[in-house]
Formats: C-alpha cells, structure tokens, sequence
C-alpha cells in the first residue's frame, strides 16, 4: 500500500528536488513497490502527454532495470561515505546470482579491480561471441563457393577447445603459389621444370628490356620476386 | 655510399607543384609519375596481388648519376631477392640456391612517355578520383583499352611525390588481374648502398651467366606481318641467354604502355625444344610459343592471351641477304 508520503517523495522525485528528500529513505525501497513503479510510470506519462512529447509506452522498465540489478556480479565500487575512512571496514560482497564460475572471479582482487576486470570480461565476450558469428558465416558461405575455389587443396585444422566451448572447424585453402602454367598440358601433374625455367629466363629479360617497365614502378620486378620456384613448391606440397 | 642525385630531382619535382597549384592532367600525370619512378629514392613495403596469391615485399631504391639501383625482397615464403645495379640484375632463389646474373640495361634517367598514348585510340587517359593509399592522398589515374590486345591500368599517385603508389591490371572486362600496392613508403634523403649489395654466400649457390658461345652463322631475320594495332618494334638483339646453347634474338614490341618481347631460338625444326609449344600463363603474364621450319618463337608480355598469341603468329623468319 503506497502511504502519501511515498508519493509525496515521488512528486518530488519528478519535479528534481533530490535536496529535500529525507536522506532516510531507502530509494531501493521505493523502486521494489510495484504499486509506487505504476505510480510513477503514470506520472511520466501524464506530464509528457501534457508537454506533448511523444509518448512509448514502456509499462514495465522498471522491473526489467531492477532485474537487470539482481543479476549484476557480485561487488560494487561505491564506497559509502565515512565508512572507508572510519576504519578501512571491508564491504562485503553480496552472493553471487550468476552462474559465473567461481574460480574466474579472483576473490583476492579488491573490489575496485575487479570491476575494471568484469569490463574487460564483456568486451572479450562480446568479441568471442562475434568471432563465432563471424566464424559461423564464413562457414555458411562456404557452401556456396564457386565449385573452382571449393576444389583447392585445403588444410584441415581440428576443432580447438577452449575451457567448456568447442570453436568451430575451419579450413586453410592452400597457397597454389605463383607459377607458370601452359594451357596444353595438366599443368598441375606435369610441370616441367625446364619449361618454367626457359619462360622465367624470358621474363626476366622482357621485364629488364622492357621500355614499358619504368612506368610500370615495382610491378614488372615484383613479378620475378613473387615467383614461386617449381622444385621449392613441389617439395613443399609432399 | 651515400645517393644525393634525387635529392635535387625530388626537390624541383616538389617545386614544380607548388608552383603550378593545379589539377594535372592525365598525360602529364603519368609523365611525372614515370620520372619520379625513376629517381626518387624511396623505401617501403607493398603486396603483390595476382589471382589468390598475395606477397608481401619491402622495396629499396635509389638513383645516382650512374642510374637506379634497386633491392625487392619477398616477406613471406622463400626470400627471394632482385637487386638491379648500374651494370647487373640478379635474382636469387635461396631455395634452389640458384642465382641468375644477368646485364642490366642501360637507362635514361629521364625516360620520355610515348605521347600518343591516350591519343592513338589504343588507350583512353582519365583522372577519375582522389583516393588514399598507405596514408597519402593520391590522384586516381585509369588507363582504359579500347581493344583486347592489351590491360588496362589504375594507377594511385601520390600528390605530393608523384611516386606511384598503387596499380592495378584490368582486362577489357574490368576483372582485376593483378596489382600492387604500398603499405608504407618512405622518401629517405640518403639511402645506404650496402643496401644494394647481395647477402648471399657465393659458395651456397651455383651462379648463372649467360654462355658465351659465338654464333656459327648469321641467324634468319625476324620480321612481322600483320602485327595488332599499335604494336610496333623498339628494339632487336641478339645475345647469349644462360639456357640456351646458342644465341637467342630478342625483339621488344612495344605499344608505348604495354611491351611484348619475342624470343626466337635459332634451332632447325627436328632438334627444337617443343615444351613450352601454345598458351602459358602467370598472373597478367602471358606466353605464347609456336615453331617454324628454322626457329622456335615464344612471345611473351604483359598483355592479354590475343596479343601474343597474334604477335607470335605474325611472326616470320627470312634468311639474311
């Protein structure tokens, strides 16, 4: 049951007169009574039809802003006033209520850094779970790749786990490498190391003779350092 | 060693901009590109893109009064190097422990871009943008064929230096085929040219020069007939090549932005080598090989499979008068 006086301190409330809100009153107390939240949902909604404001009807943020608190991990950094200086009394922590194991949370790690610590814990959940969203569409398009790139040679990479979560298969198409390749025969079972020989003999010359070649900067020669040697590229695919 | 000589060339290039305060055109773009190339000293590291290959390469270069000297080394995989001095290119392949000398061309440090470029109707020159590359803004040039007997290119250039910063080769279909470009660049006032100089052990590789066997006798003419529109021929040689026994001639066919190189092997048609016969191929690199009753010819250039295959084919071998 709301007393006059809670509504009083809600009115209050609305109209920003923090200073003249008893100092006893437990604002907490005041946001668990559903009767005082409709209360002031009324309120808000009143005011901004009377400012014209436009209007969201958002019946039960309160609740889901108190859930929001019961689910928060357990430490705080604010540190009443007069207690720390009083004597250096510790805050206890209230229990824990998340599932979160107890061997992350280092109960040695003062309260304060160990918020800092929570934050970093988002962000790096945030960014694990967009790496396996990222990972699970590269995955999906997989299966969508031109049969072409879908026939390279791969590199299987076996599932890595990582504490309770299993990260998923991946797979590293080869590097087929930069080589000479002749329409005429299967070039990938017959290379001839002669012929790649004569035809990098005759690029090296071309490139150096090449009038085209000084406006061409460091195309023309990056050519010859790109060239993968056909013994080396052999010998590495055994 | 200490390089100075770009230091002035670099300084009135700068002067040059400053003072005219203007969009360059497209032609004369690519004409300051092509000196600053040439004889601005830089320092940095690109990737080479062809198909799904990339390399990643660091860059040195210089120029003195002698000319450029210049040091590419691949990052990733084997370490293979090209260094290009006054007098020499090798190559070296540390994996097959093979290094390759060859003589390096002779090259005028201010070379002249053929003007009828974007005006002969092979070609068609634009400025298209302003981009950004490796942190510098550039001005976007696009060279576009106007047939498929040759690439087109776009070419990032550095608004400042004039130095190109990235290309990219594109067929008549506006595929990309290949490219380059800078990750970081910088324009060092002095180069060291210990830079320059090969780290390679000579006892851990087998050197490759070209043999110097004489010619028995005077080798068949190379002629064209029916060459595609705009290639012309700039230059002939005839010379010893490290893997072949006999002299090979050498014709340089040039369309002024693009190059095809024709080789004819001087060898009676029973006794050829008939490995590399039709179509190769590398990133934009293409080859096209075919044998006559006296010679066995390979065309080879940045060019679209159609060129060398039609420059190959053009090709004619009379005796010498």
């Amino acid at each position: 049951m709301n007393t006059p006086d809670d509504k009083e301190i809600l009115s209050q409330l609305m109209d920003g007169e923090w200073q003249d809100i008893d100092s006893q009153v437990r604002i907490s107390d005041l946001c668990s009574d559903s009767g005082l939240k409709a209360t002031w949902a009324r309120y808000h909604l009143a005011r901004d039809v009377m400012k014209n404001e436009s209007v969201k009807v958002e019946t039960d943020i309160a609740s889901r802003v108190w859930a929001a608190l019961e689910d928060e991990p357990a430490h705080t950094n604010v540190t009443p006033i007069g207690t720390d200086m009083a004597g250096g009394m510790d805050i206890p922590d209230r229990p824990a209520t998340t599932s979160v194991p107890a061997t992350i949370i280092d109960q040695s790690v003062p309260a304060k850094r160990r918020t800092a610590f929570g934050g970093l814990a988002i962000a790096a959940s945030v960014a694990l779970a967009t790496v396996f969203g990222l990972n699970f569409m590269q995955t999906a398009d997989n299966g969508d790749q031109p049969q072409a790139i879908a026939a390279l040679p791969t590199t299987q990479v076996n599932p890595v786990i990582l504490g309770q979560v299993v990260l998923p298969q991946i797979e590293l198409v080869a590097n087929r490498g930069t080589y000479w390749v002749n329409a005429s025969v299967d070039s990938s079972v017959d290379r001839n190391a002669n012929q790649e020989e004569r035809l990098n003999m005759f690029l090296a010359q071309h490139i150096e003779h090449s009038p085209t070649t000084s406006h061409q900067g460091m195309l023309p020669y990056s050519r010859l350092v790109g060239y993968d040697d056909i013994n080396a590229s052999q010998g590495a695919g055994q | 060693m200490l390089i100075r000589g770009s230091i002035v060339l670099s300084l009135t290039l700068f002067s040059q901009i400053a003072w005219c305060g203007e969009l360059p055109t497209a032609e004369r773009l690519l004409e300051k590109m092509t000196t600053a190339l040439k004889t601005l000293n830089y320092k940095g590291t690109f990737v080479h893109i062809a198909g799904d290959n990339v390399e990643s390469m660091s860059i040195v270069h210089g120029s003195d009064d002698q000319g450029e000297l210049e040091h590419m080394l691949s990052l990733n995989g084997e370490a293979r190097e090209v260094i290009r001095t006054h007098s020499l290119v090798t190559c070296i392949w540390p994996n097959s422990q093979s290094v390759v000398v060859s003589q390096s061309k002779p090259r005028n440090p201010l070379p002249t871009l053929d003007a009828a470029i974007g005006s002969d109707n092979l070609y068609q020159l634009a400025l298209v943008d302003s981009d950004r590359v490796a942190g510098i803004e550039t001005h976007v040039l696009e060279i576009q064929p106007r047939d498929e007997y040759r690439y087109g290119y776009r070419l990032w250039v550095d608004k400042q230096s004039n130095m190109l910063l990235r290309s990219l080769l594109f067929d008549q279909n506006n595929r990309a085929i290949e490219q380059v470009m800078f990750t970081s660049i910088v324009y060092p006032q002095h180069i060291d040219g210990s830079l320059f100089q090969t780290k390679v052990s000579e006892n851990q590789v087998s050197w490759r020069e070209p043999k110097a066997i004489a010619p028995a006798e005077q080798p068949d003419r190379v002629q064209f007939e029916n060459l595609p529109m705009g290639y012309r021929e700039v230059s002939e040689s005839y010379r010893p090549m490290p893997i072949n026994d006999g002299p090979v001639t050498h014709v340089m066919l040039s369309d002024g932005m693009s190059s095809v190189s024709v080789y004819v092997e001087h060898v009676m048609e029973p006794d050829q080598d008939k490995s590399l016969m039709g179509h190769s191929s590398m990133g934009a690199m293409n080859a096209f090989s075919l044998s006559l009753d006296t010679g066995f010819v390979t065309a080879v250039g940045e060019v679209p499979m159609e060129a060398v295959k039609s420059i190959a084919q053009a090709t004619r071998l009379k005796p010498q008068e």
